[in-house]
């Protein structure tokens, strides 16, 4: 009996020096910290599904890439479409949750957020080839037209029919300069090749581009085309008709990819963000990234492209990192116009917002024109 | 004995509570200089960006006044361009244009003076170029696009005179840029302050901090520098490439804040002082009160018998020792030399019993050093799976023996490789093991073997041996651990042994921190079971211990093949030579018998001839599959070979391959081109044990070594090395040696031509699936051997032929056939024999030739390029192609060609370039 009293006597001796020795410890080491997590939180925001092998996976990666180098929060929304309630909601809910940016990383949103900007007039919105002058709206891009410029230039010279196809999928500024990039490249190797635009009207429409690519094929005559798209839609096209294609965002693996332009977005988003962060970032203004330091590139270019074609586009590559960018020089418009004499260069705000015209080489199919 | 007990106590408790007060006054001294420091710190931070922004205003004030000038030139016409001048000689003004030269001031080259790129693009920029100075761009425009660029360029002198703050003694500035390179040193800072920033402790600080602004705009922290304590601080400035960086002296900013501190130090000594001289005085006097005179002798007599026992029994057990290992030795004689029947049982029996007398000698040996005090405890790694192994191999044979089931459950999760005795915890298990089949009669006896973590470091292994035998009273249970006793002697008369082995595990355990626990019933079953802490080596998971074992004994060297298996068959199906020459190659030292077959139908003869313990069948064949194959030989009659192990090789292995071959029927795969140690892996896995002879990796070494690498292999991976399309490294990689690559380029030769013509005729028959199966085969012998271009080319046909794209294969095929069959040529020296000499002239010359034209064809575009280039004046293209030529294989005379190519555009003469151009046109 004794025996045991002392026992919990002991028990209860040792409970309390320990519980003391925590008390002390934690108040101690936990003095002076300050509150709060301090971690930024972004918002990022995708009109089509993350797994879509296409741009909005390549975006979506890119943006997991930055959040593993800079450890921000990260609120990720997909599959949004082109639904405005939708895409409020979910900024709204963002800015609930109190993401100080939010990235809208498809071109067609920041058309529908611009009316909203005054409610979220805290928010830094950075706008995927934005053309808006909103306050609190930032610009960023890659500069996709460089690598659309170089893949032209493996068009032009490969083309035996003199006839390239290109998809489109809508004509506002974005797409225009694609298109533009991409004639100017065949024009600088072949002047008598002839670009040939169908507009599908979607970023991704499966049966439209597949259409669009029959047609170019079969009623234009085209032995190579490429698309400007989500998602390479149109491969088993190209495949059954043994066309040549030249893809977007990741290398697809098709025997009839002869290259594809790609977007480096870890690199870019890393950058964006960290600049955010620091205060650095200057609304209204324009983020653009280009061939050096590649954040756009050639991904990958097949073995089916001769060496001499290989050599012209590491050539024109040099020119372009060296200040000889794709819209300077002499360029013409399809009706003849002069835009832009030799020894000038289009600034980046033209390209933004003045992108209304179609350089010499390229022709617009009408939808209705069968 | 109380009396010690209460000694211990209170010496436990007197030190308990200083360690509590030293660790709790270190913790608060330097939570309070942490806090007063991080205080400090913000303080600094928020001064720098301070700086940072007055100092970001004065350069924008540069800007703005080029931006007036902009305007000025944009509305009154390019003739006021000539106004553009620098009034200084350190600085330089300019107007720039695209094609890179001046209309007035100084041409700026484009690629050093980045900023006027950026300006043609359209925005102002400020950049700092080093060795130049710090460059103010801004674009100047012709309606909507930028048609020049007017830049502001100012070197040190220059930057030092219209930007300058003011340092003090106690704080010292510069700006730099984000690399560290001083743009502009303060005006009052002395030539010696400039070399302590560029100093490399003083580097080394501002790396540091530098880290931490990848998030944020300044940073700060102490540090001390040749004894002196400074507040280093570096913040960056807003819109510019730039940094601010300094340091200050702490007294400005903490105020003597630091000091208190020192505060908290005097008084925790003084505290534990006090507390320190208090409770020893109270010990002494509680230890005189209690301890007697008489009580410590008499302990000590105890102990001294009880010493001199311990030590009698330790040194007569030595000496039993000697004699009973010269019986053993001699009996030994007696077993090797006799035939006679009789004698040999009588000599082994005296086998037996010498050896049971022994164990009981050395288990008196150990206990006696227990009791002595003389055990010691050696450290050292060991593997888990080792000891394991060891125990289950000692014990199984008993418990077989017995008719006992014997289970062995042993987690998967533990770390490989453990830090303690192996021995002793060794010997506690086989104790129990030893003691667990004794005592049982029928049943079974399981090992469990479980761990839990107990900090990064150590592990706590728990061990329980569980019976199902006679099972302990208990009041027995008491007397089970004391020494000499041994319990319920009725049932257990006819059972050997000391009784001495459990005392003898729980002093050992004792001696490692550790106790046994017992859990019985009587007449069911016992468990016996302890915990042990031991450190960890290495974390990884040990697996199943068994093929752990096996794994680490691969794997203890690298590629040396560590078993031989003479006994053993092998039938391997693949319907390409070459890789059969492979295989046969790289097994031909485990002296395993090899068959081969080229087919499934041949393979399904032969497995009705003879029996194989293990088959690789190639999973994409002509005709007949593996997997079909393998369905075939499942219900063929007459299989000598049923059920025994099969392997798949793949090509296209991926995550989920093993579950999709199995469902196929197959137990496992493995990938081509083979890597040796897998090989050996997997074989190690699924040849039935009773076959594989494990080799001494010291003595397999060994043998490697003898095997130079003789004159004539040197010859011959020379040669491969210059062979033109083919990588030897490649080559040797998949093949592992000389030899089995020699084999392999061998059979790859001598198939060319019969392989060429099948992929001909399948293409005329428009037989895709065929086709496909054929490239498919060459993309993977081109690769064995280190054809490299013809392997990529193979793939791409294989990938046209699954998408069934006819077309594409009609039209490349002949250039893959004809990069096949020039392989020939390159091949002809390691098999001269097989080729006549007129055949390999034309061989080589056709060869020649088709480089020749690879060559030609980019040399053309190159000639064009730069004849364009020299239309439009663009020097510095011809120079970029020129560069991008230099990368390929060219002739002297084309280098020197090139040379003066380079120096005519070097000189903007592009007459010159135009002759040059002329006549590379003509050599061509």
């Amino acid at each position: 009996m004794n025996k045991n009293k002392n026992l919990t006597l002991h028990l209860l001796f040792a409970l309390t020096f320990i519980l003391i020795s925590l008390a002390l410890y934690y108040t101690i080491t936990t003095f002076g910290q300050g509150s709060g997590s301090g971690r930024i939180k972004i918002g990022f925001i995708l009109d089509g599904d993350i797994n879509d092998k296409g741009w909005n996976e390549s975006n979506a990666e890119g943006i997991y890439g930055a959040r593993e180098n800079l450890g921000f929060d990260l609120f990720l929304c997909d599959n949004i479409g082109g639904s405005e309630d939708k895409l409020y909601k979910t900024v709204k809910e963002m800015a609930a949750k109190g993401c100080r940016a939010i990235i809208l990383s498809s071109g067609n949103f920041e058309k529908m957020m611009e009316k909203y900007s005054g409610e979220f007039s805290d928010i830094t919105f950075f706008c995927n080839s934005s053309a808006t002058g909103e306050l609190n709206f930032v610009n960023y891009s890659s500069r996709i037209y460089q690598a659309r410029f170089l893949s032209g230039v493996i068009a032009g010279m490969m083309t035996e029919s003199n006839r390239i196809g290109y998809i489109g999928a809508i004509p506002d500024a974005e797409g225009n300069r694609g298109i533009n990039a991409f004639a100017l490249g065949v024009q600088t190797v072949n002047a008598d090749a002839k670009v040939q635009v169908i507009f599908t009207g979607s970023y991704s429409d499966k049966e439209s581009e597949n259409k669009a690519a029959e047609r170019l094929i079969n009623d234009y005559d085209c032995d190579i085309y490429t698309a400007h798209t989500n998602v390479n839609n149109t491969l088993e096209t190209a495949a059954r008709y043994n066309v040549h294609y030249i893809g977007c965002h990741r290398p697809t693996g098709s025997s009839m990819e002869l290259a594809s332009v790609d977007t480096d977005w870890d690199m870019i988003y890393t950058d964006l963000i960290r600049e955010f962060i620091k205060g650095n970032i200057v609304n209204e203004s324009t983020y653009w990234y280009g061939l050096e330091g590649d954040y756009v590139k050639l991904g990958f270019i097949s073995y089916l492209v001769p060496e001499r074609v290989k050599f012209r586009v590491d050539s024109e590559k040099r020119r372009i990192i060296r200040g000889m960018d794709v819209f300077s020089n002499m360029i013409k418009d399809n009706m003849g116009n002069t835009l832009c004499r030799s020894g000038e260069n289009m600034p980046d705000s033209r390209l933004t917002y003045d992108m209304n015209w179609y350089v010499r080489g390229v022709k617009v199919i009408d939808e209705n024109d069968q | 004995m109380k009396m010690i007990n209460d000694r211990i106590r209170i010496i436990i408790v007197w030190i308990l509570f200083i360690v509590v007060f030293i660790v709790a006054g270190v913790l608060l001294n330097s939570r309070l200089t942490n806090v007063l420091h991080s205080y400090i710190e913000s303080q600094v931070c928020e001064q720098a960006d301070r700086m940072a922004s007055v100092v970001s205003e004065k350069l924008f004030r540069e800007t703005d006044k080029l931006r007036y000038i902009s305007r000025v030139i944009e509305n009154h016409g390019g003739h006021v361009v000539d106004a553009v001048s620098a009034d200084s000689i350190h600085r330089k003004m300019g107007v720039q244009t695209l094609a890179g030269s001046a209309l007035s001031g100084e041409a700026l080259d484009i690629t050093v003076f980045q900023g006027i790129q950026d300006s043609f693009r359209g925005d102002s920029s400020i950049s700092y170029v080093k060795n130049e100075g710090v460059l103010f761009t801004v674009p100047v425009y012709n309606k909507k696009n930028v048609r020049y660029v007017i830049y502001e360029l100012f070197d040190d002198y220059a930057m030092k005179e219209s930007l300058s703050l003011l340092s003090s003694d106690s704080r010292k500035v510069v700006v730099t840029t984000r690399g560290g390179d001083i743009i502009i040193p303060f005006s009052d800072v002395t030539k010696n302050e400039i070399a302590y920033f560029e100093s490399r402790a003083y580097r080394d600080i501002f790396n540091e901090l530098s880290s931490s602004m990848e998030l944020n705009s300044s940073a700060a922290g102490f540090y001390s520098v040749n004894g002196a304590r400074h507040i280093f601080f570096t913040a960056d400035i807003p819109y510019t490439p730039f940094r601010l960086q300094g340091y200050m002296e702490p007294d400005i900013m903490s105020a003597g804040m630091l000091d208190a501190s020192k505060l908290v130090i005097y008084a925790f000594a003084f505290l534990l002082v006090l507390y320190a001289v208090g409770s020893l005085y109270l010990i002494i006097a509680t230890e005189k009160a209690e301890e007697s005179d008489e009580l410590r002798k008499a302990k000590q007599q105890a102990e001294e018998a009880n010493r001199a026992k311990s030590d009698f029994l330790a040194s007569m057990s030595h000496e039993i020792r000697t004699p009973i290992n010269a019986v053993l030795g001699m009996d030994e004689m007696i077993i090797r030399e006799s035939d006679n029947e009789h004698i040999l049982e009588y000599a082994s029996n005296i086998n037996n019993a010498g050896k049971s007398l022994l164990n009981l000698v050395n288990d008196i040996l150990d206990f006696s050093k227990i009791e002595a005090g003389k055990m010691e405890i050696l450290k050292d790694e060991y593997k888990t799976s080792f000891m394991i192994t060891d125990l289950v191999n000692m014990i199984a044979v008993r418990a077989h023996n017995k008719g006992l089931e014997f289970i062995v459950n042993a987690a998967p999760d533990l770390p490989s490789v453990l830090f303690g005795d192996e021995d002793r915890v060794k010997q506690c298990i086989l104790n129990l093991l030893t003691n667990a089949v004794k005592y049982t009669d029928k049943g079974s006896v399981t090992f469990d073997l479980n761990f839990e973590k107990h900090s990064d470091k150590e592990i706590i292994l728990d061990v329980s041996v569980k019976d199902t035998g006679i099972g302990i009273r208990p009041e027995d249970q008491i007397k089970l651990f004391s020494p000499f006793e041994r319990v319920d002697l009725q049932r257990n008369r006819n059972i050997e042994g000391t009784g001495l082995g459990l005392s003898i595990v729980q002093n050992l355990l004792r001696i490692m921190d550790s106790k046994l626990e017992l859990q019985s019933e009587y007449g069911k079953g016992s468990t016996f079971s302890f915990r042990l802490k031991q450190e960890v080596s290495d974390w990884k998971r040990m697996g199943d211990f068994a093929e752990a074992y096996k794994k680490s004994i691969l794997t203890q060297n690298k590629y040396t093949e560590l078993f031989r298996a003479p006994e053993a068959a092998i039938l391997v199906v693949d319907d390409t030579e070459m890789n059969l020459t492979v295989f046969k190659g790289l097994l031909k030292k485990t002296r395993i018998s090899i068959d081969t077959a080229t087919s499934g139908n041949d393979a399904l003869k032969m497995i009705r001839v003879r029996h194989y313990d293990m088959m690789f069948i190639d999973h994409r064949m002509p005709v007949m599959d593996g997997i079909d194959t393998l369905n075939a030989m499942n219900e063929l009659e007459g299989n000598k070979s049923k059920g025994v192990p099969c392997v798949a090789f793949t090509a296209n292995a991926g995550a989920g391959s093993r579950e999709k071959y199995r469902s196929y029927g197959f137990d496992d795969y493995i990938s081509k081109p083979v890597s040796p140690s897998e090989l050996e892996e997997i074989i190690l896995r699924y040849l039935p044990p009773e076959k594989i002879e494990l080799i001494d990796p010291d003595e397999a070494m060994a043998d490697d070594q003898q095997e130079e690498i003789r004159d004539e292999d040197q010859d011959f991976i020379n040669a491969y090395q210059a062979a033109e399309g083919l990588s030897y490294n490649v080559a040797i990689a998949s093949c592992g040696d000389v030899s089995v690559l020699k084999d392999s380029a061998i059979t790859f030769y001598k198939t060319i031509d019969e392989r060429a013509e099948e992929i001909r005729s399948f293409l005329e028959n428009e037989d895709v699936t065929n086709y496909t199966i054929k490239v498919h085969a060459l993309k993977s012998s081109a690769r064995i051997i280190g054809a490299v271009d013809l392997s990529v080319k193979a793939e791409y046909l294989e990938r046209c032929g699954n998408e069934g794209n006819l077309e594409e294969i009609k039209k490349r095929t002949d250039e893959l056939l004809n990069d096949y069959t020039s392989l020939k040529s390159v091949l002809s020296f390691i098999y001269t024999e097989y080729l006549d000499t007129d055949e390999k002239d034309s061989d080589t010359a056709m060869q020649d030739l088709f480089r020749e034209a690879l060559r030609r064809e980019t040399l053309m575009q190159f000639i064009l390029d730069v004849r364009e280039a020299a239309d439009d004046f663009d020097f510095d293209r011809i120079l970029d192609n020129i560069r991008l030529i230099k990368e390929y294989k060219l002739t002297d005379e084309l280098k020197e060609e090139l040379k003066r190519l380079n120096d005519a555009a070097d000189r903007f003469d592009d007459v010159r370039v135009r002759e040059i151009l002329d006549r590379l046109e003509v050599i061509l």
